[in-house]
Parts: structure tokens; C-alpha cells; sequence
């Protein structure tokens, strides 16, 4: 296997995070809807690889996380950041096992060795994350297909009788987001040094 | 002579383990002595966010070092006012610092499972998924003559400067 320098060897797995992260920004643009007049941009969900080590053979370990901020586009084309909580998130079921990794003329499964296996559910923005590890694909492009289904969102626990009924009533006006919902294939574009 | 003793010592320092060190704005863990391949963690049971308590699930804890595998707690064990949790750390990583004199720092994080509970005006405690996230450092702990005389050395300092 080829070697470079730590800091070239760090520039590269910087550049696949770079990737994997903007990708996965410019592929959930097909997912976006309009909620309550603004264009919500992006899933609820990150995506990131890394370059890991066991009994000294390199695999690719991918790292799903639920985001906290989800960006919004207003009606007059600016742009803000909303915090994702109670009805703004969106939960995300994720089977791991059907994560697939293709690159180099092959497709991998992921490796026994993962944490996540089976399905798991991002229920909060806070969530813990999953980690899915495949074999470390040939150096070119690699593709990373995750099957996702999207959830209707919880509502927040209300605390007093007042918020009860306000989330009731904000339940009711909010437009429903059954774009979103549903199946969904996430793809990601990998650069694999 | 001298260098060549130093030399001598130096290559019998042995690993003894890694001391960790723990950051998060939000939540303080306490690292336990370096013991071998292994580090422990002391944990509080709860904590108060934000007006609300977030009890912390130590059994789904994960250790994530930079450019190594996750890894989950081998035990977890109670106490009464927290737990104390143990992660083997990766074997790539643990070798090379036992055949080197001074290893490398290892950076990563350690992210905690919690729960938080509200309290809705119903009087009924509804649980929220959620996550601790704190930084973590590495540095490998040897010891041998050279360790063992820079103790000393140290020791007699301090003594000296207690007694000034």
C-alpha cells in the first residue's frame, strides 16, 4: 500500500470528509419541502467516513448522525438556520445492514465489525450516532447508497396546560410533511484516497 | 558513559498504561489511574440540564479514537452516587506505544448516552433520547529508571521549595 507523509495523509481524509459531508448536503436537496413558507434544505441527517485501523488493515468506518440545525430558505431567497427540536425534527429509521459501499467494481456489506447493526431510529437531534464499517475500497470514487425511512415527528412534552393546547392548535396549521416521509435512498459520492 | 547509561534506561521503560483526560462544557468525568490496555471512567448518575435532569446510560457508551475502530464499555459497574466504566482500548494502538520510549497522544471522544427527563403538567417523567459528548486526550504513562529518577528528582524539588 502506498504511504505519503502524515500531513498529506491528513490533507486526504480531510478531503473525504469534505466530500462525504457535501454530498450528502447536495443529495437530500430532492427531499426538501415547504414548511410554513420556508423551504426546509436539508435532512435531518449527516453523514461522515473516516479512514480507520484494525489489526493493521485499513477499513472505512461511516458515521450516521442526526444534525441539530437544518437550513432554511425564505420566501425572499435569504437564507437562516433553524435548531431542530420537537416537530422540526424529523426522526430517521436506518437499517444498517443495508447500507451498501461501491467503489473500484465491487459493492461491500458492511462488516461485522460495526456497532450499528439491524435497524436503528435517530429519534432526537441529539442522538447517539451509528457507526457502520465496511472494507477500505480501491483509491478512486466510491459511492455510499443509505436506505433511510423518514418518521413523523415527535411532539415535545408540554409542561403546562397552555402549551398542551398550543401544540395541539401549531400541530393542526403546520403543513404536513409527507414529502419527506417515507423511503428515501440517500447516495453519497466518496473520494478514497 | 553517562549518555550510554541514559540510553540503557531509556529502552527499559516499560508502558504502564494511558492517562486520560476528559473536556465538555456540560459535563465532567473523572479519569481513573493508567491501568494496562484499559481506562476507566467515573461517571455522575444525573445531572441537571437546563431544568431538567439527563440521567446518563453508560452501557451504550461509545469510544471513538481518531483513526481507530469504536469501541463499547467492557463493564460497567454502580456505585451510589455514579458508574464506572472500563473500555479495552484498540490493539493497534496499544502496541506500538509498548514498543516505543514516548508514544504519541491519541485525541478522540467519549459519547455518552443520556436521557432527559421532563416533567409534563401531567406530573408523568417523559424521556428524551439524547447525547454527552466529551473530548478526550491520551497520553501514554512509562515507567522505568529514568521515570523512576525523574520521580525522584521531582520529589526532592518539591521538598526543597516546601521548605524554602
Amino acid at each position: 500500500m502506498r504511504r505519503g507523509s502524515p500531513a498529506l495523509r491528513a490533507t486526504r481524509c480531510l478531503a473525504v470528509l469534505w466530500l462525504a459531508t457535501a454530498a450528502i448536503g447536495a443529495g437530500a436537496k430532492e427531499l426538501s419541502v415547504h414548511d410554513a413558507g420556508n423551504r426546509l434544505g436539508r435532512l435531518s441527517l449527516a453523514v461522515k467516513a473516516e479512514k480507520v485501523v484494525h489489526q493493521r488493515k485499513p477499513y472505512l468506518l461511516l458515521r450516521l448522525q442526526a444534525t441539530g440545525i437544518r437550513y432554511v430558505e425564505r420566501p425572499d431567497g435569504s437564507f437562516d438556520s433553524v435548531s431542530l427540536a420537537g416537530r422540526t425534527f424529523l426522526p430517521v429509521r436506518v437499517d444498517c445492514d443495508a447500507i451498501r459501499v461501491a467503489g473500484g467494481g465491487k459493492t461491500f456489506n458492511p462488516e461485522r465489525l460495526s456497532l450499528c447493526r439491524g435497524e436503528s431510529t435517530l429519534r432526537a437531534s441529539q442522538a447517539m450516532p451509528l457507526f457502520v464499517v465496511f472494507p477500505y475500497p480501491e483509491p478512486g470514487s466510491a459511492t455510499v447508497t443509505i436506505p433511510v425511512t423518514v418518521l413523523e415527528p415527535e411532539a415535545p412534552v408540554a409542561v403546562s396546560i397552555r402549551q398542551a393546547r398550543e401544540a395541539a392548535a401549531t400541530a393542526a396549521r403546520v403543513p404536513a410533511t409527507e414529502k419527506l416521509l417515507g423511503d428515501h435512498v440517500l447516495s453519497v459520492g466518496l473520494l478514497v484516497p | 558513559m553517562v549518555a550510554g547509561l541514559l540510553a540503557l534506561g531509556g529502552c527499559t521503560e516499560t508502558l504502564v498504561g494511558f492517562a486520560a483526560e476528559y473536556s465538555s462544557n456540560m459535563y465532567s468525568a473523572v479519569a481513573g489511574p493508567p491501568a494496562g490496555k484499559q481506562i476507566t471512567v467515573t461517571l455522575r448518575k444525573n445531572e441537571s440540564v437546563s431544568g431538567n435532569r439527563a440521567y446518563v446510560r453508560p452501557r451504550q457508551a461509545i469510544l471513538k479514537l481518531n483513526g481507530f475502530l469504536p469501541v463499547q464499555p467492557d463493564e460497567v459497574s454502580e456505585t451510589a452516587s455514579g458508574f464506572v466504566v472500563s473500555f479495552t482500548l484498540p490493539e493497534d494502538l496499544v502496541k506500538p506505544a509498548q514498543s516505543k520510549v514516548y508514544g504519541p497522544q491519541i485525541w478522540g471522544e467519549l459519547l455518552l448516552p443520556v436521557e432527559t427527563g421532563i416533567v409534563s403538567f401531567t406530573g408523568l417523567e417523559h424521556f428524551t433520547p439524547g447525547m454527552v459528548h466529551l473530548g478526550v486526550r491520551l497520553t501514554p504513562v512509562y515507567a522505568g529508571p529514568l521515570t523512576n529518577l525523574a520521580g525522584v528528582v521531582g520529589e526532592f524539588l518539591r521538598g526543597l521549595y516546601a521548605a524554602r
